[in-house]
């Protein structure tokens, strides 16, 4: 500890027993605890708070007008890539493979569908995760 | 303190409105004097301060007591200060070196500082507004705040002995400054 951080220690501690009358340093170092320990002049409105609500609902109305518009949004991406799909595969909707024993060899033709159909939740949820953040309302 | 944050803490996490009002009106004492210390455009003080307490509620659901409430809110006001001086490009980077930062800071002699000399509140605060950023947060929230080395350190990311070098330091750059002015004064 250096005489100066000596001379701070005890100023701060309010110890001036041994220090020397009339020392400009002393002087010095009072005048700056003084200010420095004076609460800063900058203080905030008193609707301070009110103002930072009205904000958060603010961007909440906003967050969940996105959500709407991503959803419906994902909505079209989806009918629009199912009308391809029918387009592209010449897809024929039967449901007598059910009762099938193999279902699954009556579905190989339409592999491209699934393939396509799993890609496609994938790139939802990733858009989901990146784009929508669930907001909880105040 | 702790158990009545704890409280609060859930009833925001669970969307109560007064319960939010009443966690801004608790802490906005330290969110301001931290922003208003370390920025300088009165202007964009308030918007700051009220980011901050924005990104407070999104963020609590992630606060886990290991500090205080007040101690994790002036972390989030420090760093929103310190962006805040980064994206206008204000140097803040690192303490200037020692014997050039002293030297300077002590011998200059700017039209600003001499003006408030009339008065020695506001000269000293002139010049607590010309030290580095580092240097005024940790000025203010050990004197202002009343913390201790180790709150400062959380909310600076700085170790306990950093904190309390700057802290020493940056009164001694101060008193080197008001001693050269006392001394001018006895002269007259």
């Amino acid at each position: 500890m250096t005489h100066d951080d000596e001379l701070q220690h005890k100023i701060e501690q309010g110890d001036f027993s041994s220090l020397p009358p009339d020392n400009i340093d002393i002087k010095s170092y009072q005048e700056i605890f003084k200010v420095l320990n004076t609460t800063p002049e900058y203080t905030l409105p008193d609707n301070f708070a009110n103002k930072v609500v009205a904000r958060l609902e603010h961007q909440n109305k906003r967050n969940i007008s996105f959500e709407y518009f991503w959803f419906g949004f994902g909505l079209i991406l989806l009918l629009a890539s199912l009308i391809v799909s029918l387009s592209y595969t010449s897809f024929k909707l039967d449901l007598g493979f059910m009762k099938s024993l193999a279902p699954l060899k009556h579905l190989a033709p339409f592999k491209g569908v699934f393939i396509f159909g799993a890609l496609f939740v994938l790139l939802l949820n990733f858009l989901d995760h990146r784009f929508i953040k669930n907001k909880k309302t105040v | 303190m702790v158990m009545e944050d704890q409280a609060l803490v859930s009833k925001v996490i669970s969307g109560d409105k007064q319960a939010f009002m009443l966690l801004i009106k608790r802490h906005e004492r330290i969110v301001a004097h931290m922003i208003g210390r370390l920025i300088k455009h009165d202007g964009e003080r308030e918007e700051l301060c009220q980011d901050v307490f924005l990104r407070v509620y999104e963020k609590l659901h992630e606060f886990s007591f290991q500090s205080k409430l007040s101690t994790w809110i002036a972390t989030i006001a420090y760093r929103f200060a310190i962006n805040h001086l980064r994206k206008k490009k204000i140097l803040l980077s690192d303490i200037p070196e020692e014997e050039s930062f002293t030297s300077h800071f002590v011998e200059d002699e700017n039209p600003e500082s001499i003006a408030s000399e009339q008065d020695m509140n506001s000269f000293v605060l002139n010049l607590i507004d010309q030290l580095p950023v580092q240097y005024k947060t940790v000025l203010t929230l050990y004197h202002v705040e009343s913390m201790n080395y180790k709150e400062i350190g959380e909310i600076t990311n700085m170790p306990e002995g950093t904190v309390k070098n700057y802290l020493f330091r940056a009164r001694n750059l101060l008193k080197e400054k008001v001693t050269k002015y006392l001394g001018k004064e006895e002269l007259l």
